[in-house]
């Protein structure tokens, strides 16, 4: 069995690429399983996708625990502790990585000694769709990776994007998208699995313990601060000064209190607050904002 | 009644919600939340019926500077009975003093509101309880993936309605929240728009020197929801006015009163912004459901008192 993860951030795709792929694998005579896996559904919140393929019944549930292949649609990503894509990686694991740096710059930074791709599927989905969700660039490149035919990519990729009620122009600059990603990546030699051995775990009783104690409070004020969100967006707002007329109305429309006014009445970002929106860019009167992509640190 | 809020620029500097909540990006809603909390202040509880917006505080993180209290989804207004009950016995035992009192807020959805919730909020304003109701009405039940709530509007798709070649999306009408909650006689009542932040600064304002239930209900665009871009939320609230779709209005003790009255654009305007319409207009364009709603939108300002 050959199990992919996929991991993303809500509003990227990585549900419908994991269809796709999903898809894809069925439609070339396999076994397949395809799930996301998400809480509460946010734009910008980490989720993650699990496809497993094989060529007798899969009898596996849940989510993948060791993966044969590891795709990762937003590098920011890996700077997470709780939400680390790389935590079901093992020695033999393939891994894609969606990012605007070298490989060598992430296999030091992140110590991977695995196989290793590293594209910068972002900019080609914006030099190609002019918009910036790499869903579709993630599938077929994972697609190939596990050396599916194009063909049947294209097929499984224009029934899921019909499905989601995505217009036909869209599709079209998708399947050309999905086509420069497949003839840029090279076919991997991913390995197949081995069954995990399940460790039997004891039964636990709960123990009642009284409602105060036993349901969550939190006892601190306003300390949401310290969780980082500048990572939701691959875009920040960048303010020209110089044609700031202190109007206010950034800091007025900005859901996440993520401007201050400073002592001279002119609006600075929290980029560590923002979650790229662009309200601010969008409603600025004198047009002064304008976006830059983000490096992450 | 003199107001503070002459200009925008009067908004109140002090955040009493600070970032790094897992609320969307661009969530109308949280905007809303934002500037009403800034408006009353720091003495405050919120008392927040299951929704989107109980995904502000998630252990063990909070935005909220004031208290929070996280209810179940149909009891927030009577929680907030026995919070303002409590308050009010522990100031008359001068077991806490009478300027660390707290005014209660109430923090829930449409579906919450004009469903589950509507019976405890019925009885809440019948029994004239002392409190602040915001209703983010973002039209459907958005936490769970936008399924359809009894405040969806007419035609439009959710994910329990999408379009198909027999009917088009939700086929009741909206709920109306305001006339439901203006039979019941309070004393303040209003709509608001994350658009028109002066015109909802000063309406909590206004409300604040009545005791009694303060109700509002904010039109809340909802970028993944409605299927527009997030920077779009403000230019599609400021349609919602401007179509007549979302009149702004108020009644005190039962007279109601626009705060907005200017030329209205068609309606079709607003339903173009959003992919929630856009069965209305491709592959072919409808005009019979364009003008039922269109037509909706006309008789009810027809009916407005110039
Ligand atoms: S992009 Fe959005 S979150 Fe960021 S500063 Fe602008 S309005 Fe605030
Ligand atoms: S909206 Fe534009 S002009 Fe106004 S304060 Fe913000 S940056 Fe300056
Ligand atoms: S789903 Fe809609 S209402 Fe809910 S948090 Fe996201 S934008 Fe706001």
């Amino acid at each position: 069995m050959i199990t992919v993860s996929l991991f993303g951030r809500g509003g990227q795709g990585i549900k419908t690429a994991s269809h796709i792929v999903g898809d894809a694998a069925f439609t070339s005579g396999n076994h397949v399983q395809d799930q996301p896996l998400y809480g509460a559904e946010r734009r910008g919140a980490p989720i993650s996708a699990y496809v497993r393929i094989s060529q007798t019944p899969i009898l596996e549930r849940g989510k993948i625990t060791n993966s044969s292949l590891v795709v990762i649609a937003d590098d920011s990503l890996l700077d997470s502790i709780v939400d680390n894509p790389l935590q079901t990686v093992t020695d033999s694991t393939v891994i894609m990585i969606n990012s605007s740096k070298g490989v060598s710059e992430i296999r030091t930074r992140y110590n991977i000694n695995n196989v290793l791709a590293v594209l910068d599927l972002t900019k080609l989905t914006q030099d190609i769709t002019h918009k910036s969700i790499p869903g579709v660039a993630v599938a077929s490149t994972t697609c190939k990776l596990l050396g599916f035919e194009f063909d049947v990519i294209e097929k499984s990729l224009r029934a899921e994007l019909k499905e989601i009620g995505i217009h036909q122009e869209d599709i079209s600059r998708n399947v050309e998208l999905a086509r420069s990603c497949f003839n840029q990546t090279t076919h991997a030699k991913i390995e197949t699995i081995t069954k995990i051995k399940i460790k039997e775990s004891p039964i636990i009783d709960p123990i009642y313990h009284h409602p105060q104690i036993s349901t969550c409070t939190i006892t601190a004020t306003g300390n949401s601060r310290l969780r980082e969100r500048g990572a939701w967006s691959n875009f920040k707002p960048v303010i020209d000064y110089e044609g700031c007329t202190k109007c206010m109305i950034c800091y007025v429309y900005c859901p996440d209190s993520a401007f201050t006014i400073d002592v001279k009445g002119f609006p600075v970002v929290d980029y560590d607050a923002c979650k790229g929106c662009n309200i601010c860019k969008t409603e600025c009167p004198t047009k002064v904002i304008s976006l830059v992509r983000r490096e992450n640190k | 009644m003199e107001t503070r809020f002459r200009t925008l620029k009067d908004i109140p500097l002090e955040e009493e919600l600070v970032p790094g909540t897992m609320i969307c990006a661009g969530c109308g809603g949280a905007l809303l939340v934002r500037i009403f909390e800034k408006v009353l202040g720091s003495n405050v509880i919120t008392v927040n019926a299951a929704g989107c917006m109980t995904m502000l505080s998630v252990f063990p993180f909070t935005p909220f500077k004031s208290s929070w209290f996280y209810v179940a989804m149909a009891s927030a207004p009577a929680a907030a009975q026995g919070v303002r009950d409590a308050l009010d016995i522990l100031i008359k035992k001068n077991k806490i003093d009478s300027k660390d009192n707290l005014k209660v807020l109430v923090l829930t959805g449409d579906g919450a509101a004009s469903g589950i919730g509507l019976q405890s909020t019925s009885a809440a304003i019948q029994r004239g309880l002392d409190f602040y109701y915001l209703v983010y009405d973002n039209e459907a039940f958005s936490n769970t993936g936008f399924q359809a709530s009894e405040s969806s509007p007419f035609a439009s798709a959710t994910k329990t309605t999408s379009p198909t070649e027999t009917h088009e999306g939700v086929m009741s009408q909206k709920k109306d929240l305001f006339e439901i909650w203006r039979a019941h006689k309070p004393p303040y009542v209003a709509t608001i728009s994350p658009a028109f932040i002066k015109d909802m600064m000063q309406k909590i304002e206004r409300s604040s020197q009545f005791k009694g239930p303060k109700l509002f209900i904010a039109n809340s665009p909802c970028p993944p929801g409605w299927g527009i871009e997030s920077d779009q939320v403000i230019r599609v609230a400021n349609l919602a006015v401007e179509t007549g779709i979302w009149p702004l209005k108020e009644a005190i003790n039962g007279e109601v009163r626009h705060t907005w009255m200017q030329k209205r654009r068609p309606v079709e305007e607003y339903l173009k912004t959003q992919e929630r319409f856009e069965h209305l207009f491709k592959p072919t364009r409808n005009d019979e459901i364009i003008n039922q709603l269109q037509k909706r939108v006309d008789d009810y300002w027809s009916s407005v008192k110039k």
